[in-house]
């Protein structure tokens, strides 16, 4: 960790007003001023990737608002934070959307839910806040209570169709039979090719972060984490629990570390799984939908196996696990995944060799690797545009240390190489479950002595199937936490979408949107109030009625 | 002068056998038949609940879209033509069953095969009108693929029948005739040369003309949300879904009248001969159904050059055969 510092003074000089080593990172202070040339020396000088911007209402810390820039220097196997401190009364900081794609998204959130003014930013629309949301009311910010709902204004009717004579919009969403969660895709469709799409997401509203903040306890949150999402739920429990232990300084005892690791394995491989299957789904190929669910539903058996439960497993707790798995239950295992190998390479072969399929693979949905770069897509996604990023190798965390595997990277960009780089994870998956059986120590499974001290940050990421999946906490007073932020892959990957999608054919253009494997709840979690709007105009329910009635 | 008995012939003939309520009924047992294979083919059970071994589940299928669904209607929707046209396209594949020999009311004339085609395209200009009398964008974009469809697949469709029945009715009294060509054939080397290459044409052409995997691209489920078929609800729907599969048998039974010789090697009026003709049906059947689940959708542009490739080429490559032979 001394040599990072050492190159963060090196490449920033003098900007840097102080830093703190925190396990998995270092955190800088800047000024708000010299943010825009910090992370320019960031990007540029360390080839850092951008992850996440954390806003923090920090009133009852310093008494300052926080905003912190984090970005990934996979080379040097940390995170950097760059923290900027706004006055309280009227926080306003400079936007880096200009010179990071990916900030986007994470600028407008921090500006939506704790109102840090962003200046500069090219596309300032709301993001998350449904329209008609009262100006002023920041629902992140401490003083705004977890019950509070405020009254909407009437979002009005001024609907204007957005269609000029050769585009023809397509509306994929909020419920389309491509989306199995609310979503909405407008494609603007010219004959048979795509030439704009728009986006509005944000419509499922769970509030889980400030409820996370307001009213549980430390470990009641890993649960609620694992509720984030329905298929990968265990990587946000993971990485909220090891953010805590990051912030505790908690040693978590090996055999719980390996339980982990077991566990969030199989969790990638029958979401691997799943994905296949929803692909194939989605070429119209159902039968190769309904053979990798078939394949599936072992690896389903084999969590139950292990945690008791198909899926949500519920065995984490910041410090350890609950729950030990027990000698029978690893033969029977190995036998298992013996088999799901077998059928796995069989139906991959049977796959690939439909050339309908892999027509329609091969050479969509490209995603040239700057761009890849420079909006900071995670996971297979990555993978697939010659990205060398995983979380496993970049930040080693749990027991992926003790196990040997292989990152597959593909850099021909389009839909076929992410299919690819799962296929080949899910072997490597397999081979790393099979080798931490084999090492599988003995021991406790929870750490004897769990002792949370206050206002401390920790910051965790976990390479959940669809890619880096990272929170940051602040720990707080009476067991509870004073800002958790989650940030799930897709939050990352979606606006990638705008890339991919330019000039593809109709027909590829919902493969390319499955080919990210969006994960739409996790994405959307942080929306209070719901209203059905369009993003360019604003249907309230009365119009919809009166205009779709005779 | 026509006489009452042959008028109710007639009419029993296109309302009852082979038209009309054949069809349908033949139409819905062949969904059941596709449903079930592909399930057995897909590790599902497939239909099951409704009548032995599910047989009666596409009946009650379509009877609770009549019956029990509402049919949902909004601005810009031109219900009654919608319903108007497909009529039309059920009824005028039941009159032109009336062209083979099935019926008891035979029709046939000198050059009858240009009737029985202008017949055969009502559905597909049903399915069309489906699209536009929609104000819906998946709609439209529905149509105006299978449109683009049918402009390359229609011709294959003509040119094999015309290519087939002119070998097949060459020195009938009566040239150029379905009913000759199905029941007096007159075949040489040359002429099966022909309709082997017709029946690869044509079956294919079927398959894109019925929408059937890979070729289900008006409708294509996870793009356009069922396309063509995305607003209709109900009735309606029931409506279109007994054209669809009526369609389907309705082509696949004059590709086992014509080109596999029906009943062959046993002869129209052999009470056996029905049962050859089901065999050769659920043969040709279970072939499609076997490509239909072991495919993906493919892209409109593929679909045309594949069209192109194997189908227009082969059926132009018979009729020149045809006209020289």
């Amino acid at each position: 960790m001394v040599d990072v510092v050492k190159t963060l003074y090196e490449v920033l000089g003098g900007k840097i007003l102080r830093h703190e080593v925190i396990r998995d990172g270092v955190v800088i202070d800047v000024r708000p001023e010299d943010l825009v040339s910090v992370v320019k020396g960031i990007t540029e000088g360390l080839g850092g990737i951008y992850t996440v911007v954390v806003g923090v209402d920090g009133r009852g810390i310093d008494n300052t608002y926080h905003s912190i820039y984090v970005f990934s220097l996979d080379e040097l196997k940390t995170y950097v934070l760059i923290r900027v401190r706004l006055s309280p009364e009227d926080p306003k900081v400079e936007s880096i959307t200009p010179i990071v794609k990916g900030a986007n998204w994470g600028e407008r959130e921090v500006r939506d839910l704790l109102g840090i003014e962003v200046l500069g930013h090219p596309d300032p629309r709301t993001l998350i806040l449904p329209d008609g949301w009262p100006s002023n009311t920041y629902p992140l910010r401490k003083d705004f209570s977890y019950c509070e709902r405020p009254r909407l204004d009437n979002p009005g009717s001024n609907y204007v169709p957005q269609r000029s004579e050769e585009v023809v919009a397509l509306p994929y969403g909020p419920y389309h039979p491509l989306l199995h969660e609310p979503e909405y895709f407008e494609l603007h469709v010219k004959g048979e090719t795509v030439v704009d799409v728009e986006y509005r997401g944000f419509h499922v509203h769970r509030g889980i972060e400030k409820l996370g903040e307001s009213r549980l306890t430390y470990n009641q949150v890993p649960f609620v984490a694992e509720r984030i999402c329905g298929i990968c739920g265990f990587v946000h429990n993971v990485c909220y629990c090891q953010a805590v232990e990051n912030a505790a300084g908690i040693e978590v005892p090996e055999r719980a570390l390996y339980i982990r690791s077991l566990v969030l394995e199989v969790e990638r491989i029958h979401s691997h799984l799943l994905w296949l299957g929803v692909a194939c789904h989605v070429l119209g190929f159902d039968t190769g939908f309904m053979h990798a669910w078939r394949i599936r539903e072992p690896v389903m058996y084999l969590a139950e196996l292990l945690t008791g439960s198909r899926k949500t497993y519920g065995i984490n707790l910041v410090g350890g696990v609950r729950r030990d798995v027990n000698r029978d239950s690893i033969e029977k295992v190995v036998k298992i995944l013996k088999k799901v190998k077998e059928e796995y390479d069989h139906f991959v072969k049977s796959l690939t060799s439909v050339k309908e399929v892999v027509k329609r693979l091969e050479g969509s949905g490209i995603l040239p690797k700057s761009e890849a770069i420079s909006y900071g897509v995670v996971g297979p996604t990555a993978r697939g545009s010659g990205l060398k990023r995983d979380v496993r190798v970049d930040h080693p965390y749990a027991a992926y240390k003790e196990a040997s595997f292989r990152v597959p990277v593909y850099s021909e960009c389009d839909n076929m190489s992410r299919l690819l780089v799962r296929v080949d994870e899910v072997y490597e998956s397999i081979s790393i479950i099979d080798q931490l059986i084999d090492k599988l120590p003995s021991g406790p499974i929870m750490a004897e002595d769990v002792e949370v001290p206050e206002f401390r940050e920790g910051f965790s990421g976990v390479e959940a199937p669809r890619g880096e999946d990272v929170h940051y906490v602040i720990t707080g007073r009476f067991s509870k936490v004073y800002r958790w932020k989650v940030r799930a892959p897709s939050y990352n990957n979606i606006p990638a979408l705008k890339v991919m999608l330019h000039e593809c054919p109709l027909s590829d253009a919902p493969l390319t949107i499955a080919s990210i494997d969006p994960c739409f709840s996790c994405t959307d979690r942080l929306v209070v109030v719901d209203v059905l709007t369009g993003r360019k105009f604003r249907v309230d329910l009365r119009t919809l009625a009166r205009r779709g009635k005779l | 002068m026509v006489s009452l008995y042959e008028i109710l012939l007639a009419v029993v003939s296109v309302l009852i056998y082979p038209g009309l309520i054949f069809l349908i009924v033949v139409g819905l047992l062949t969904q059941w038949f596709m449903r079930k294979l592909v399930g057995r083919l897909q590790n599902r059970i497939g239909p099951k609940y409704v009548g032995p071994i599910g047989l009666a589940q596409p009946f009650a299928d379509v009877l609770k879209l009549m019956f029990v669904k509402e049919e949902l209607s909004f601005r810009g929707r031109l219900d009654k033509f919608l319903a108007i046209f497909m009529a039309l396209g059920l009824g005028a594949l039941a009159t032109a069953m009336l062209f083979t020999p099935l019926s008891p009311y035979v029709v046939k004339a000198p050059y009858d095969v240009i009737i029985f085609i202008y017949l055969m395209l009502w559905t597909t200009a049903a399915f069309s009108f489906i699209g536009l009398s929609l104000s819906n964008p998946f709609t439209i974009v529905g149509s105006s693929r299978l449109l683009t469809q049918i402009l390359f697949a229609e011709p294959v469709i003509v040119t094999s029948i015309i290519a087939t029945t002119l070998v097949l009715s060459r020195n009938s009294e009566t040239p150029l005739s379905i009913y000759s060509s199905i029941i007096n054939p007159k075949l040489d080397v040359l002429g099966l040369v022909v309709i082997v290459l017709s029946l690869i044409a044509f079956f294919l052409a079927v398959m894109v003309k019925t929408m059937i995997k890979p070729f289900d691209i008006p409708e294509a489920e996870t793009e356009l949300a069922g396309g063509l078929l995305a607003e209709l609800s109900g009735p309606t729907l029931a409506l279109a879904i007994m054209l669809h599969y009526s369609e389907i048998a309705f082509l696949t039974l004059i590709a086992t009248l014509l080109f596999l010789g029906g009943p062959y090697p046993l002869s129209y009026g052999d009470y056996l001969g029905p049962l050859v003709i089901a065999v050769k049906y659920l043969i040709l059947l279970f072939i499609i159904t076997l490509i239909r689940a072991s495919a993906g959708r493919i892209r409109i542009e593929q679909a045309s050059s594949m069209i192109i490739k194997y189908m227009l080429t082969v059926s132009v490559v018979a009729l020149i055969i045809a006209s020289l032979a």
